[in-house]
């Protein structure tokens, strides 16, 4: 048989035991195809699918889903199926950079190590580090523990904090700990889906076609899609509620006063499990259910209809769903409800929505924050990288908190900054301002995603910015010096996905060129500061911070490559931070299990028998081992009361900046199916490139007309900021509310943050990119 | 010369239609029907052909849904291989 037939027989297989549930386990290609199989998590977003990746000759050459994980059972969406296919782009990094006279030139790996740390070392208090989501969990806790441990600085944050920030923020004020309480089993036995500006069907395709499967099996589900443009995702919805943007503050506010005014909330449930609270701020004031009642009348649907656009009989239909005690329902949202000037407010808001219905805290009733990043859950919120935060759910500003880990971490008393760091947006506006001298930027690129790009770009290439990345961005183009970095398989990681469950997997292939994993880069510059005699990398035992023993409790040199290479130091790093993660109960289980595992969701609690049992519903009784008996369900970390979570009156705010005379439009930005956010990896695929080549505008139909644009004519797009042209396209794959456009962020080449607005949520610090006012002119 | 399995899902009442089409395909095997699944493998010359063979199951009369399930691109030759062009340093 020809290799072509082989594989063409070997590929039916694959696909014929997904459709035969019975054969679905274990059925990978056939085994003589001469490629080796390993498990990974995908690369992409926060879905957190298994992927089986298939090895030959030292190279990625085949993947397919994990029929084993729970998560996607079997499937995978284009960009999961081309991640090996990313790591093999013509421009790879391969050695290190230094621009000199403005270019680059190459250099050794010990230069480029020995020039950080000199760096570092004279401006310990003035060097950032810009993280990310994409960072496995050693990867961030290393980052993470050099500067907060190491330099005595929290000048530390990822870029989560403009994806996800609004939804901590969210779950911190309303029930005093962060993450969600659900997970993906809800999927399958909800039966009615509310989409809170979530365009799951291109975001996140697995978790959506895991609801229409259902449908097509022939259940019945209902699906709200509460949007301000039409999508792929409303293609299979029952009710497309369109909104006018900063309007869903007031739809959810109003279908909390109908469950009231029809005394169709679910009064045990509320008067068990919460308590009333209102105010503008993260600490706000008590208030009694009369006083919440008495200010929900504001939110009528006459003054919703006014404000948010939507009718009264969209919004009693919507509200008629959450009266019903009979219907289990299931709310969804992702940047959509997060990127907003009032993001912590609206998350608190779809909670209410949840609580006074009783819609919480049982089999396909929540609602579930989705994630955008592979690890944004577990490396930036779990791990603490955020610029207040520190592991196991601490924080900087307590000083039990701080001596907390400075005990783990064996350091003298004082050594953590009791101070937060700048937030993301304020740290690149700091370096800006001179006000910070340099950054080290790895795994991400906010030359491309941070708003407002004409305003605090421009100075940057006067600090001293390093850029570990695997191919050139936006960002390197800054940068003093570039370091190139292993990705995905080409490393060890583990990452923890959006339902709190922890995947590790191994590295299979060999990185191109002089390309090291970010683990590594860090730990050469920690030791060599500690060389320097740089007292921070010194612990109280006078011995280097990061310093591991092996088995013989011999001294692993981990800081030098060829040492490195040899032992997993991603299982020392995950075990010195596992006893961390117990502090307020997101413990998690030794590296060990999660090899033999397809990931365990947190907690994770050893049995009396030996076995690491998982959480799949938090705060729910019989699921979660921390929960008080005979409670049902128990909000453990209650911020006014342990138990009761809060429902806080919030009130409708219009935003920063509305449409004018001027400037007549709202502008929306997003992401598009074929590529992971700034297009770094996926604009390396044939493939998802040529699908998807380049950023437009999409312009309702009827405002081009007005205007005299079709398809294809080019338009400017203009802000108070900045100014772009793009390609219109009109009722392509969506078809955005009359009086908005929309243009993706994916294209390097037409950066649509430098039209954006620097304006961000005042309690999570997470930007608006969904809203602010433009106009656009044919060209 | 990538190689491809898809499921092809099809709507209600459409899957001998949905059969029918994918019949017709060229360098394509499909695989016993379950339910209102079809397991498919098809191999193209390039990559941008396996791209195209994605949207041609996409657009097919009938079909509620194409999911990719594996990708094989062991002999992707280097002119395939991307790099953006805005992408080099300077």
């Amino acid at each position: 048989m020809e290799r072509r037939d082989f594989l063409l027989t070997s590929a039916l297989a694959v696909a014929a035991s997904i459709v035969q549930t019975s054969a679905a386990k274990g059925a990978l290609a056939d085994p003589e195809d001469g490629l080796t199989w390993q498990k990974a998590p995908c690369r992409f977003c926060g879905t957190g699918c298994g992927v089986m990746v298939g090895v030959k000759d030292g190279r990625v050459v085949a993947v397919q889903g994990d029929r084993e994980n729970p998560v996607n059972q079997g499937l995978l969406c284009a960009k999961g199926y081309h991640a090996g296919a990313a790591m093999y782009g013509r421009d790879r990094l391969r050695y290190p950079l230094i621009k000199r006279n403005g270019r680059f030139e190459r250099i050794s790996w010990e230069e480029a190590v020995d020039t950080i740390a000199h760096f570092v070392k004279d401006n310990d208090k003035d060097f950032a580090i810009y993280g990310s989501g994409q960072w496995t969990i050693p990867e961030g806790y290393t980052a993470m523990k050099f500067l907060k441990g190491g330099c005595g600085s929290n000048e530390i944050d990822p870029n989560a904090r403009l994806c996800m920030a609004s939804a901590v923020t969210g779950m911190l004020t309303t029930y005093g700990v962060d993450e969600p309480s659900g997970c993906y089993d809800d999927f399958d036995v909800t039966d009615t889906v509310v989409l809170w500006g979530n365009n799951m069907a291109e975001m996140h395709p697995i978790l959506w076609s895991r609801i229409v499967d259902r449908r097509l099996k022939g259940e019945k589900i209902e699906i709200f899609d509460l949007s301000v443009r039409r999508t792929r995702t409303t293609e299979n919805c029952d009710h497309y509620i369109e909104f006018i943007p900063q309007g869903d503050l007031a739809i959810a506010n109003g279908i909390c006063h109908l469950l009231i005014e029809w005394e169709k909330y679910d009064k045990d449930w509320v008067k068990k499990h919460c308590l009333f609270r209102q105010g503008e701020d993260k600490v706000g004031k008590p208030m009694t259910f009369e006083q919440y009642r008495e200010w929900l009348k504001t939110y009528t649907p006459e003054y919703v209809e006014k404000v948010a656009g939507v009718s009264r009989k969209k919004l009693e239909l919507l509200a008629s769903r959450f009266a019903d005690p009979t219907k289990k329902i299931l709310s969804f949202w992702c940047m959509g409800m997060n990127q907003h000037t009032r993001g912590t407010w609206i998350n608190n808001l779809v909670y209410n929505v949840h609580f006074l219905s009783g819609q919480f805290g049982a089999p396909g009733k929540t609602a579930f924050s989705l994630t955008g990043q592979p690890s944004a859950c577990g490396t930036c919120r779990e791990v603490g990288t955020l610029s207040h935060a520190l592991p196991g759910g601490r924080v900087v500003m307590k000083e039990e908190h701080r001596n907390q880990v400075e005990d783990a971490w064996k350091l003298p008393r004082g050594r953590i900054n009791p101070k937060p760091g700048h937030h993301a947006v304020a740290m690149f506006q700091a370096l800006d301002e001179d006000r910070l001298k340099g950054v080290w930027v790895q795994v991400t690129n906010p030359g491309q995603t941070m708003p407002n790009l004409n305003e605090i770009s421009h100075k940057l290439k006067e600090r001293f910015v390093v850029v570990s990345d695997i191919y050139p961005t936006a960002t390197t183009k800054l940068a003093t010096l570039v370091l190139p970095s292993a990705m995905w398989v080409e490393k060890n990681g583990v990452f923890g996905n959006s339902e709190r469950r922890t995947q590790q997997w191994f590295k299979m292939v060999e990185a191109p060129g002089e390309a090291r994993d970010d683990v590594w880069q860090m730990l050469a510059v920690a030791h060599r500061l500690y060389e320097l005699g740089y007292p921070g990398m010194t612990n109280v035992d006078g011995e280097f911070l990061f310093t591991f023993r092996d088995e013989k409790g011999e001294i692993i040199e981990s800081w030098k490559w060829e040492v490195f290479k040899k032992h997993n130091i991603d299982k020392l790093l995950f075990e010195e931070y596992r006893p961390l993660t117990t502090l307020k109960q997101k413990d998690l289980a030794p590296y060990d299990e999660y090899v033999k595992s397809r990931g365990m969701r947190w907690p994770v609690v050893e049995q009396p028998s030996g076995v690491w049992k998982e959480t799949p519903r938090r705060f729910v009784e019989g699921e979660d081992p921390y929960v008080k008996p005979g409670s049902e369900v128990d909000f453990y970390w209650g911020p006014d009361e342990k138990g009761k979570a809060r429902i806080w009156a919030r009130p409708y705010m219009p935003p920063p900046e509305v449409p004018d005379e001027e400037y007549p439009l709202w502008l929306c930005t997003g992401r598009v199916l074929e590529h992971w956010h700034t297009g770094t990896m996926t604009r390396r695929v044939k493939q998802l490139n040529s699908a998807m080549p380049k950023a437009y505008v999409e312009i309702n139909p009827k405002d081009a007309d007005r205007m005299g644009i079709s398809t294809g004519d080019k338009v400017k797009v203009t802000s108070r900021r900045g100014e772009l042209v793009l390609d219109a396209w009109i009722n392509g794959r969506s078809v955005p509310m009359e009086g908005l456009i929309f243009v993706p962020f994916f294209d390097e080449n037409l950066l649509i943050n430098k039209v954006t607005l620097h304006e961000y949520c005042a309690i999570s610090k997470e930007p608006d990119y969904k809203k602010c006012a433009v106009k656009i002119e044919k060209v | 010369m990538p190689v491809s399995a898809y499921i092809v899902k099809a709507s209600d009442g459409s899957i001998d239609h949905v059969v029918a089409q994918l019949e017709q395909l060229e360098n394509a095997r499909m695989g016993e029907v379950h339910s209102h699944s079809i397991p498919l493998s098809v191999y193209t010359e390039t990559e941008r052909d396996s791209r195209d063979v994605g949207a041609l199951l996409d657009a097919m009369e009938g079909v509620e849904q194409s999911v990719l399930v594996y990708h094989n691109f062991e002999d992707v030759s280097e002119e395939e291989r991307m790099r953006v062009p805005a992408g080099p340093l300077k």
